[in-house]
C-alpha cells in the first residue's frame, strides 16, 4: 500500500516534466514482432527434413490409431478347417489371431501385408508394434527422461550441494554401467512376476520403469550444465534482487529458458528408447506373445530370414523409419533453437 | 615518401539471411612509416572489420571484400595468394588483438609461441629464436624474462599476457602494427603501462601503428593522426591536434561533447548524441549521421557527402562542418 | 556512536570472504574480496565506489543487497542490520533497494517481454490489479524515455542503451530508497552512455533516489558522484567528495589511478605527468602485508621504503575536513602541493 502511496506522487511529477529523451520511433517500422519461439518455429519450418520425419511419425501415429477399426471390418467372413468354423475380419485382421491355412503367406487382399509363421495378420502387427514403440517412448521420455531428468538437473544446478554430489556419482555409476545390459538384468528378474500380475500391459511397464531408469541422468546432467549457466545470468540476479523465491526463479526463468534444450534432448532419447524397447523384445525380454512389438516380430521372424525375409524386413524398416525420423526431428529442434544458427 | 599502406576505397560487406551488412563503406586511408594512426569509432562504426580486411582476415563468404586496392609498398595484398598473405601477417604486419585471455594458445609456453614467429618469418635457427624470445619478453618488461619464457599463458596476469603479445608482435621487426582495441580489457592503470610500452617500442623499431580504439582519450595521449569512423564510413581524418582542436564533423563534435572527461567542470550537464547509429542493414540514403544530427539540413537526409579537405591535413564528410 | 537514523546505509567493518576449496572438502584459505570496509551514505546522495578489476567494489555492492554470504560486519540499512534478518525478512526489505546491472543483454530474461520483465518485481510485491499493473508499467517507460508501446516486444529488438533504460525501469519499479548501480554504462558505446548518465542524474533528482555507483571509469563517477570512495585491493583506500579528490588526491593509489586515466585533449596529454605504476595487482588470496598498496607504491618508494608501510595497516582516517585516506604518509602529498 506504501508502494502505491508513492507511485501516485511520481505521476504527479511526471505530469509536471515531460518524458526525458524519448527514443525516436525506429521500432515502429518493423511490421512482424519476432520472439524467441516464433524464430525458433520459423527455423524449424525451414528445415525440410524434419518437417517429412516429423509429418511421417504422425502419419504412423495416426495410421496405427484409426486403421485397424476400419481393417477389421474389411473382409470376407472366412470358413476354416480347424479350430474356428466361420472367422470374421474382426477376428482374423487382429495381432493375435492365429490362422494356420494361411501361414507366410505374402500381401493379398485378404491379408493386406501378408501372414507370418502363425498365420498371424503382419499389417496388424505393425500397426500394433507402433503403438507399443509410442507408448515405451511416452512413458520413458515423458515421465521418467523429462520428470526426473529436469527435476534432479535443476535441483542439482540451481542448489548445488549434496543433490548436485549425489547426481554426479549416480549418473557415474549408470555410464559405467551399460544401460541396455541393466535393462535387460531387471526384465530377466522381473519380466514373470510383471506378466503374472498385469499381463504383457505390466511387461510394457516395466520396460519402460527400466529403460527410463537408465536414461534420465543424461538428461539430468544437460539440465544441470545449462542451470548452471543460467545462473551466471544477471537477469537471475536481477529476479533476487527484485525479491523473487527461488521457486519462483525456478519457474519463471529457468524452466523457460531450458525447454528448448530438453525438448531437443527428449526427442534424440526418444528413438532412444524406441530401439532398446526393440531390442528387448527381440532378446524375448519384452512384449510376450501373442501379444506383439517391432522388436517381438522380428525376433519371431529372425529364424526364418533365409526364407522369408520379408517377415523380419517389414518390422525392421518400421522400426528404423521410427527411429531415423526421430533422430531427424531432434536435429532440427536442435537447430531451429540454437541462436547460433540464426543467420 | 611513398605511404606505407594505402586502403583505395574498400568496401567490406557481409551475406546474412537477413540481407547484406555494409561493415565498411568506400573506406580510403593510409599510414606513414613510423606513425601512429588513431581509427576510432564505436561498436559497429566498422574499425575493426577494416583492420581485418586489410589483412584479409575475414572468412569470405558470409564476408565479402571489395576495393580498388590495398596497397602495401606498391604491392596489392587484395591480389596476394594465401602463402604470399601467410609471409606478410606476422612478419611485415602484424596484429594484437583485444583479449589477451584468447589471442595466446594455452597449451604452448610462451617462448615457444615467440620462437615460432620468428623462426616462421626470420629464418632463425632454434637457439637464435629463443635467444630473441628471450629479449623480445625482457624488452616488453617481463621479469626474469629467461626463466618466464617457460611459463603457460595461464600462469601470467591480462596484462602480463597484453605484453606477450606485443612481444610476439614486434618480435619480427613488423613495419605495421595494427592494435585492435589492445587495452579495452585492461584496468585503467595496466592500460598506462601497455601504452606507454607500445609508444616506447613502437618509437624504439620505428614501427607504424595503427590504433583502433574506441577511447577518445586512448586517442589523444598516442596517435599522432585519426580517423573517426561512423556506420562503416570514415566521417573525419585530421592530425590528432586539429581533431580535438576543432572538430570539424557534427559527429566528431558531438561524441567529444558527450564524452565524461575527468577535467570537467562540477557539476556539468553532459550531452548525449540522441537516439542510435543506424542499423547496418538499412543504410539511409544520406549522411549516416543526419537523423542525430543537430545541424542537419533536407541535403543530408538525400545525398552523402564526400570526404573533403575542410583545412589544411584536415577532412571531413560533412555538408555544414565545423 | 553512530548515527544510523540520519543515514540511509551504513556500512561498518563488512568482510566478504570466498573460500579456496582444495579438492576433499577441506579448505586452503580465502580471497579476500571485501576487507574490512566501513561507509556510510546519507539518503539523496550519489557515492561513487570505484577500483580496478578485483579491489571488491562490485562484491561489497553485492553484499549490501545481501546477494551473497557476508563473513562479517554489520550493514545498516534505514537503521536496521540486514545481517541479522532472515532471508524471508530480506525478501521484503528488498522493495527499497535495488539494482542497476551492468551487462544490458543478459540481465533481461530473453524470453520476457518488456512488460513482463518490469512485473516481475511488481507482483512479487502484490502490487495490485492488472490494469494497474499494466498502467504502473507504461509510467515507469515513460519515466526512463521509452515509448510504451513497445512493452509487449522482446529484449533482443532494443539496443544495449535502450536494454539498460528497460534495466532501470525495472529498478524503479517498487520505489526503492537505494539503488545500486553496478557498472551501469561500461558495456555501452560512448556516445549512449551520457545519455543513460543524464538519464540516472534527472531521475535521482525526480525521485530523491540514493545511488551506490560502482564503475571503474574516474570519469563518469567524477561527473555523476558526490561522494567518492576509492578502492584497492577489498578495502577503502579514500573517500571524499569528488571535487576534493580529482583536486588533491592524498592517496598515492589515487593519484596513479587519476593519473592513469586518458583525457581526450592532446595538448593536455602532452603536458601531464604520468604515474605508471609497476607490476600487476597481488593476489586477493594472499594480498601483501601492512598497506596492501606498498609493493607498488610510488610514495613509499620515494621515501625509501619506510619498515611501517610493510609492517602495518594504515586505517582510514579524516586528514582534513571530510577527507579520509588510509596512508600513513597522506600528508607528504598535501605538503608537496603546498
Amino acid at each position: 500500500m506504501d508502494i502505491e502511496k508513492k507511485s501516485e506522487s511520481m505521476l504527479e511529477h511526471e505530469i509536471l516534466s515531460s518524458p526525458l529523451e524519448m527514443e525516436p520511433d525506429i521500432l515502429a517500422a518493423e511490421q512482424n514482432v519476432s520472439t524467441p519461439l516464433r524464430d525458433s518455429f520459423r527455423r524449424f519450418t525451414q528445415d525440410k527434413r524434419a518437417l517429412v520425419s516429423l509429418t511421417i511419425v504422425i502419419l504412423m501415429v495416426l495410421t496405427s490409431l484409426i486403421l485397424p477399426p476400419i481393417y477389421q471390418r474389411i473382409g470376407p467372413v472366412l470358413s476354416l478347417r480347424h479350430g474356428f468354423l466361420h472367422a470374421a475380419p474382426s477376428q482374423y485382421h487382429t495381432p493375435w489371431f492365429i490362422n494356420n491355412e494361411y501361414v507366410d503367406k505374402g500381401p493379398s487382399s485378404l491379408y493386406w501385408l501378408g501372414t507370418n509363421y502363425l498365420g498371424q495378420d503382419l499389417l496388424s502387427r505393425v500397426l500394433a508394434g507402433i503403438q507399443v514403440s509410442m507408448l515405451v517412448a511416452v512413458m520413458v521420455v515423458g515421465l521418467l527422461d523429462v520428470g526426473l531428468g529436469v527435476l534432479f538437473g535443476v535441483l542439482a544446478g540451481y542448489y548445488g550441494g549434496i543433490i548436485d554430489t549425489v547426481l554426479a556419482r549416480f549418473t557415474d555409476l549408470i555410464f559405467a554401467f551399460p544401460g541396455l545390459l541393466f535393462a535387460v538384468l531387471i526384465t530377466g528378474i522381473f519380466g514373470q512376476k510383471a506378466i503374472q500380475t498385469a499381463g504383457n500391459n505390466g511387461m510394457l511397464i516395466l520396460v519402460s520403469f527400466t529403460l527410463g531408469l537408465t536414461v534420465w541422468p543424461q538428461m539430468a546432467r544437460y539440465v544441470r550444465g545449462q542451470t548452471l549457466q543460467l545462473k551466471e545470468q544477471q537477469f537471475i540476479e536481477a529476479a533476487r534482487t527484485t525479491g523473487s523465491t527461488s521457486l519462483q526463479i525456478i519457474i519463471r526463468h529457468i524452466l523457460p529458458n531450458i525447454a528448448s534444450l530438453v525438448v531437443v534432448a527428449a526427442t534424440l532419447d526418444i528413438s532412444g528408447a524406441v530401439i532398446n524397447e526393440g531390442v528387448l523384445s527381440l532378446l524375448g525380454l519384452g512384449v510376450q506373445p501373442p501379444g506383439s512389438s517391432l522388436g517381438l516380430m522380428i525376433n519371431e521372424s529372425i529364424s526364418n530370414i533365409a526364407q522369408y525375409p520379408y517377415e523380419t524386413l517389414l518390422p525392421a524398416a518400421v522400426l528404423a523409419v521410427l527411429v531415423l525420423c526421430f533422430s531427424f526431428i531432434g536435429d532440427g529442434m536442435r537447430d531451429a533453437f540454437d541462436p547460433r544458427t540464426k543467420d | 615518401m611513398p605511404h606505407l599502406l594505402e586502403v583505395a576505397n574498400l568496401t567490406t560487406e557481409f551475406h546474412t539471411r537477413a540481407g547484406i551488412v555494409k561493415a565498411v563503406n568506400g573506406v580510403n586511408l593510409f599510414i606513414d612509416p613510423g606513425e601512429t594512426l588513431g581509427i576510432v569509432g564505436e561498436s559497429g562504426s566498422g574499425k575493426s572489420v577494416t583492420a581485418l580486411s586489410i589483412l584479409r582476415l575475414l572468412p569470405t563468404p558470409p564476408a565479402s571484400i571489395t576495393g580498388n586496392q590495398i596497397l602495401y609498398q606498391n604491392q596489392d595484398i587484395l591480389k596476394l595468394n594465401e602463402k604470399q598473405l601467410r609471409a606478410l601477417r606476422g612478419g611485415k604486419i602484424s596484429m594484437i588483438f583485444q583479449d589477451p585471455m584468447t589471442s595466446l594458445n594455452p597449451v604452448y609456453t610462451v617462448g615457444f609461441q615467440i620462437a615460432e614467429s620468428v623462426r616462421l618469418h626470420m629464418n632463425l635457427g632454434r637457439k637464435e629464436a629463443i635467444d630473441r624470445a628471450i629479449d623480445m619478453l625482457d624488452k616488453v618488461g617481463i621479469p626474469s624474462a629467461a626463466k618466464r619464457i617457460n611459463s603457460y599463458p595461464h600462469e601470467f596476469s591480462g596484462g602480463m599476457r597484453q605484453r606477450v603479445m606485443i612481444a610476439i608482435a614486434l618480435s619480427c621487426n613488423p613495419e605495421l602494427l595494427i592494435a585492435d582495441e589492445p587495452t579495452t580489457a585492461l584496468d585503467v592503470t595496466i592500460q598506462a603501462q601497455i601504452l606507454e610500452l607500445m609508444k616506447g617500442l613502437t618509437h624504439e623499431f620505428h614501427t607504424a601503428v595503427m590504433l583502433i580504439t574506441h577511447d577518445m582519450g586512448v586517442v589523444a595521449g598516442s596517435t599522432q593522426r585519426v580517423v573517426v569512423m561512423y556506420a562503416g564510413s570514415i566521417v573525419e581524418s585530421a592530425t590528432t591536434t586539429q581533431l580535438f582542436a576543432m572538430p570539424a564533423h557534427q559527429y566528431t563534435k558531438a561524441l567529444l561533447r558527450s564524452i565524461p572527461r575527468l577535467d570537467d567542470e562540477d557539476g556539468k550537464r553532459l550531452e548525449p548524441i540522441t537516439g542510435q547509429p543506424p542499423d547496418l542493414l538499412h543504410l539511409p540514403k544520406g549522411c549516416p549521421f543526419a537523423a542525430r544530427c543537430p545541424k542537419a539540413q533536407q541535403q543530408c537526409k538525400e545525398s552523402v557527402p564526400a570526404l573533403t579537405e575542410v583545412q589544411p591535413g584536415q577532412f571531413a564528410a560533412c555538408f555544414y562542418p565545423f | 556512536m553512530n548515527n544510523t537514523s540520519e543515514n540511509l546505509l551504513e556500512v561498518q567493518d563488512l568482510k566478504v570472504y570466498f573460500p579456496i576449496a582444495s579438492g576433499i572438502g577441506t579448505q586452503r584459505g580465502a580471497i579476500k574480496a571485501v576487507d574490512g570496509v566501513n561507509f556510510s551514505m546519507k539518503k539523496g546522495e550519489t557515492l561513487g565506489l570505484v577500483g580496478e578489476s578485483g579491489c571488491g567494489k562490485s562484491t561489497t555492492g553485492r553484499a549490501i543487497l545481501q546477494l551473497l554470504p557476508v563473513t562479517s560486519g554489520k550493514i545498516f540499512f534505514q537503521g536496521e542490520n540486514l545481517n541479522s534478518l532472515s532471508l524471508n525478512q530480506i525478501r521484503q526489505r528488498r522493495a527499497n533497494m535495488q539494482m542497476i546491472f551492468q551487462d544490458p543483454f543478459s540481465s533481461l530474461d530473453p524470453r520476457y517481454t518488456i512488460s513482463q520483465v518490469i512485473a516481475e518485481p511488481l507482483k512479487n510485491f502484490r502490487f495490485g490489479s492488472q490494469k494497474a499493473m499494466q498502467n504502473r508499467i507504461s509510467e515507469l517507460l515513460e519515466l526512463v524515455g521509452m515509448n510504451p508501446a513497445y512493452a509487449n516486444r522482446f529484449p533482443h529488438e532494443f539496443s544495449g542503451g535502450q536494454r539498460q533504460r528497460i534495466g532501470i525501469a525495472r529498478s524503479l519499479a517498487l520505489n526503492p530508497s537505494l539503488v545500486i548501480a553496478d557498472e551501469p554504462v561500461s558495456a555501452l558505446d560512448v556516445s549512449v552512455q551520457a545519455q543513460v548518465l543524464n538519464l540516472m542524474e534527472d531521475l535521482q533528482k525526480k525521485l530523491s533516489l540514493t545511488f551506490l555507483f560502482i564503475a571503474h571509469n574516474l570519469s563518469v563517477v567524477r561527473h555523476i558522484s558526490s561522494r567518492v570512495a576509492v578502492m584497492y585491493l577489498g578495502r577503502i583506500v579514500e573517500m571524499t567528495d569528488s571535487k576534493s579528490l580529482y583536486a588533491m588526491p592524498l592517496h598515492p593509489y589515487t593519484e596513479a589511478l587519476l593519473s592513469a586515466i586518458p583525457i581526450p585533449d592532446p595538448v593536455l596529454e602532452l603536458k601531464r605527468e604520468r604515474i605508471v605504476l609497476k607490476g600487476d595487482l597481488p593476489s586477493p588470496a594472499n594480498p601483501p602485508a601492512g598497506c596492501h598498496f606498498h609493493t607498488r607504491c610510488p610514495r613509499a618508494a620515494a621515501m625509501g621504503n619506510p619498515e611501517i608501510c610493510r609492517t602495518e595497516a594504515p586505517q582510514l582516517l579524516e586528514k582534513s575536513s571530510n577527507h579520509l585516506a588510509a596512508c600513513h604518509f597522506a600528508d607528504y602529498a598535501a605538503k608537496k602541493e603546498g
